[in-house]
């Protein structure tokens, strides 16, 4: 193989390659290029070396860069394989050289253009009439070079074709056209075999006898009206694609359908019902224009340098404005006499093979969108799966595309209903794949149905429980929980805590003693065990926390996920909220705050109870009074915790979700950051496609996420780490000076443990915010703090 | 958050920011850095080392004494930070202690039922705090007198029993102590307040 760069303009754009694909201005693909090694694979790729070769060239790049950007360039169609360029030569490649110049756009290092030009001269075409645009796919069909053509036409020339049939001579009147088609081609280019058929077709009988050997069957006769439907009937029934061609009245159109891919035309019923106008208003330029559409569909089916734009599409020229415009898009109807004997999963496997490898739907495609749900949000709708906790934002005409399918509509029927609630063309296809992408949408019905599932319904927590197995907690935990969560999360019950949180707040202004200290954690005689309770404490509040948070959600009826997990010796608690996306912004915050509402209350408990202790009013035992101090010390820290709003906290979600903001976090790091380093294409991409409303409040939030983390940054190397290997040196010491029989000795050691696997990792964790990254769309908003 | 992708509309992926001017962010990146660190190493530094390392002996061998400050002046030891292991190895200058070796954490103010060890003592006392300590042959009555005190300033002052004393009660400062057979309130809350806070990893001061 010996790569050659294809001609194109491209120049350097600081780190990228601007290649022009198109005369039009700005008209730019952008490949990045930091280290130059693309832009010096074009420079020296000029097909005369191989790719060894290649990086024997005196200032090559590393053989792994120019792999990979020869990987790169292919991918983008820029490079080709100059050895498959040279299967042919002399007359015919000089006869052939603009056609070949034409695939060369398309083909890469594996496909070169001669294998294109070959598939064309191997090809067998019917062609069903040599009419207006029979006489133009003549034309074409030889000009490309096609191996054989077999022109079936009845008709004699008339006088009246000679304002677009170009292949006759007046001298042809009243011959047949079929012969006279022929013989054109031949003397236009004996490479091409043209054979002529007098014949009429008046069934799907005459169609099929035609089709053995048959690569392609150019439909382009209009009498009688049901041609096309026999001409569908037998390609179906033989598996050969087939291109169909008209007029009607101002406009020209053209589709095509392809067995086992796309639906046929009798699936489109509308098809049926309106035959061809029998007026024939044709023109030189319009049966050129729809002609040279339609040939170059068969271009596409018979050379694969692309996949076909008409299967099961049909397009219209408006020869007023000059406008080609998709009318409709087809799926394949499950009740259609022709091709609904097509097992549906079949069709979806091949669908996926046509479709550059990627899954895709059928339009006749039905699928299940019951267990979604959709909620307004701002302008826009939050589309989500309880289940799976994805959520997405769609536009209000994908609200009706979800309305159709709920509704048992196939993609095709969603596409005109959205089509004519938006009053412009709706891609529903690319809709739902889109979706499907996102892992929202799972496989056609029918061909879950073909693969033995069936389809069930489940209700939202159902589902939840489904999701989040080990979260399990049976029916009997279910009420309990559901019980808690409605006494717990009440109006009476929140509002108490946020008093109990004022209260606290004035008790501890007026009364010093009672304000949290860092004192308070050696509330035991031995200093070991003091810290240890501590921990246990921390530990056991904070998931107090979160099963607030996890209350607040069951409160809604949604699910939320509580997992506990382990970091180092610590266990771990977080809840995930991201399903508050399927309900109304106000129902949300209840959930977000019912962590801090706990806090609230257990800080207020403790600071009243040891107000009365103080004040003589009730007398603890002293040992609970000291204990009530670590409460309140860890309870204030948790709810400071949550207030900066520039780390994904529970405040952080408050906001977001009054802001109408949907990756506020993501969005704000990214604006930010790019304003000292080049973003990455992911990121640019990323931040290109954020929100209008996430980059407006980005403005300031960024600069608010800038000045914290510059300033958590100096709290973590200027206190906490310091402190902590302070605190982790002298419990070594501890363990090192006491006797390995002592219980201090263990408890020392306990604590050294913890404080070196946990007391350092917190704070990094904390101040970067989740290190562990939300993954893709999910997550968007955070787990409750 | 891509599913935009039902939308026609190509602007939706082009880019909306304007190329930002690098060398000004970094600038101000910078100058915040250096005003943030600057605060932190002058104000936020000393007390953690302070309370890190422990206090050095430098600062004065002997506590500022005054007129009518209740109690006697102690010798001032080193007050470097131990393990708990080497607790047993140290001489105090005083019963109880009111300086010298301690550990590493300070204790949380409140009434202890059982002796609080003197590494944690001092820590107490290093901080400005308050011992409160009484023999065994102190009544109940009496103790639970000195806990009612000891609540009334409850980030001041540790109340806790102490062998070592022999008998009747004995309060503590840094470098500053007061014992006496009988319970006196008037002369614990006396002491209290005119000496707490009068240290505090250095002399504050501050008087009461």
């Amino acid at each position: 193989m010996r790569p050659r760069a294809k001609t194109v303009p491209w120049l350097r754009d600081g780190h990228d390659l601007a290649v022009a694909l198109n005369p039009v201005p700005g008209d730019l693909r952008r490949l990045a290029d930091p280290d130059g090694t693309l832009e010096w694979v074009l420079r020296n790729a000029d097909g005369s070396r191989t790719v060894a070769a290649l990086t024997s060239v005196p200032d090559a790049p590393e053989p792994k860069a120019i792999t990979a950007a020869l990987a790169m360039l292919d991918q983008a169609a820029l490079v080709a394989d100059a050895d498959a360029t040279a299967l042919m030569g002399g007359e015919q490649r000089e006869q052939w050289r603009n056609n070949l110049e034409f695939f060369d756009a398309y083909a890469t290092l594996e496909i070169g253009v001669d294998v294109y030009h070959q598939r064309l001269r191997e090809s067998r075409v019917l062609l069903l009439g040599a009419g207006g645009l029979g006489s133009v796919m003549l034309m074409n069909l030889v000009g490309l070079g096609v191996g054989e053509v077999v022109v079936v036409d009845d008709d004699v020339v008339e006088t009246a074709n000679f304002s677009r049939q170009f292949t006759y001579r007046t001298a042809d009147i009243g011959r047949p056209k079929a012969l006279r088609a022929a013989q054109w081609a031949r003397a236009f280019s004996a490479r091409t075999t043209v054979t002529p058929l007098i014949r009429r077709i008046e069934s799907e009988a005459d169609v099929t006898e035609l089709l053995d050997g048959i690569d392609l069957v150019v439909s382009a006769i209009d009498q009688p009206a049901e041609a096309p439907m026999w001409v569908n009937a037998a390609c179906h029934a033989a598996r050969v694609p087939s291109l169909y061609g008209g007029f009607f009245f101002s406009k020209g159109r053209y589709e095509s359908v392809w067995p086992e891919h796309s639906g046929c035309l009798a699936c489109l019923v509308l098809g049926e019902r309106f035959a061809l106008e029998p007026i024939n208003r044709a023109t030189g330029p319009s049966v050129s224009i729809v002609g040279g559409l339609m040939a170059l569909e068969a271009v596409r089916y018979l050379t694969r340098y692309a996949p076909p734009a008409a299967a099961a599409r049909s397009w219209i020229v408006d020869f007023a404005t000059g406008e080609v415009s998709e009318a409709v898009r087809w799926g394949r109807s499950p009740h259609c006499p022709v091709c609904s004997d097509q097992p549906a999963l079949v069709e979806q496997e091949s669908q996926q093979s046509t479709d550059d490898g990627r899954g895709g739907y059928a339009p006749s495609d039905q699928i299940d969108v019951a267990h979604l749900t959709v909620q307004p949000d701002g302008g826009e709708f939050l589309l989500g799966d309880l289940a799976s906790g994805t959520f997405v934002a769609i536009p209000q005409v994908g609200v009706v595309v979800l309305d159709s399918l709920r509704d048992g509509e196939t993609i095709a029927q969603a596409t005109t209903r959205a089509t004519a609630f938006a009053e412009t063309d709706v891609n529903v296809l690319e809709f739902v794949d889109a979706l499907r992408e996102q892992g929202l949408l799972g496989a056609p019905i029918a061909a879950i149905a073909a693969a033995g599932a069936q389809v069930t319904h489940r209700t939202d927590l159902e589902a939840a429980e489904s999701a989040a197995a080990p979260g399990r907690i049976g029916r009997l935990g279910s009420r309990i929980a559901d019980a808690a969560a409605h006494t717990l999360l009440s109006p009476v019950a929140l509002s108490l805590a946020a008093l109990s949180l004022v209260g606290a707040l004035i008790v501890m202004w007026l009364v010093p003693g009672l304000r949290p200290s860092w004192e308070s954690i050696i509330f035991l005689p031995d200093p070991a065990l003091s810290i240890l309770v501590n921990i246990v404490t921390v530990v056991v509040l904070a998931c107090m926390h979160e099963a607030s948070h996890w209350l607040g959600a069951r409160r809604l009826g949604l699910p939320a996920t509580f997992s506990v997990s382990r970091r180092g010796l610590f266990l771990v608690f977080e809840t995930d909220l991201t399903r508050l996306w399927a309900v109304p912004r106000n129902s949300r915050y209840v959930a977000f705050l019912a962590g801090s509402a706990f806090d609230s209350a257990v800080l207020g408990a403790s600071v009243f109870a040891r107000l009365a202790h103080q004040q003589g009013w009730v007398t603890l035992p002293e040992i609970l009074n000291r204990f009530l101090a670590i409460v309140v010390l860890t309870q204030v820290i948790a709810l400071i915790g949550q207030t900066p709003v520039f780390m994904r906290t529970d405040l952080y979600a408050v906001l977001v979700s009054a802001l109408g903001c949907r990756n506020l976090y993501q969005t704000s790091m990214l604006s930010m950051k790019r304003h000292f380093v080049r973003l990455s294409a992911a990121e640019q991409s990323e931040l290109d496609n954020a929100s209008e409303r996430d980059l407006q409040v980005a403005r300031w939030f960024g600069a608010l996420y800038l000045i914290g983390v510059v300033g958590l940054t100096y709290l973590l190397l200027g206190v906490f780490v310091p402190a902590a290997f302070s605190m982790i040196v002298w419990s070594v010491q501890n363990v090192a000076t006491t006797a390995i029989t002592s219980v201090t000795f263990w408890e020392a050691l306990l604590v050294a443990l913890f404080l070196s696997a946990e007391i350092l990792w917190p704070p990094v964790h904390w101040a970067f915010g989740r290190l562990r990254r939300p993954r893709s769309a999910r997550a968007l908003i955070p787990a409750g703090a | 958050m891509t599913t935009h992708d039902i939308s026609t509309d190509p602007s939706e992926t082009t880019p909306r920011l304007a190329e930002p001017r690098r060398l000004v962010w970094w600038t101000m990146l910078i100058v915040l850095a250096l005003v943030s660190g600057s605060g932190v190493v002058a104000l936020v530094w000393p007390v953690v080392v302070d309370s890190t390392v422990g206090s050095p002996r430098s600062e004065s061998t002997i506590a500022p004494d005054g007129p009518g400050l209740p109690g006697t002046a102690v010798p001032i030891l080193d007050s470097p930070h131990i393990p708990v292991g080497l607790a047993g190895t140290v001489h105090y200058n005083s019963v109880p202690a009111t300086s010298g070796p301690h550990f590493a954490v300070p204790p949380a103010m409140g009434s202890y039922d059982d002796p609080m060890p003197e590494g944690l003592q001092v820590h107490a006392l290093e901080h400005g705090h308050i011992g409160v300590q009484y023999a065994s042959d102190v009544s109940a009555s009496d103790v639970e007198t000195l806990r009612r005190i000891g609540a009334r300033y409850p980030d001041d002052v540790f109340v806790a029993p102490d062998p070592a004393i022999g008998h009747g009660i004995a309060l503590t400062a840094w470098g500053r102590i007061d014992t006496f057979d009988a319970l006196d309130e008037a002369r614990i809350v006396r002491f209290i307040d005119a000496l707490k806070g009068r240290y505090d990893h250095g002399w504050t001061g501050r008087r009461g």
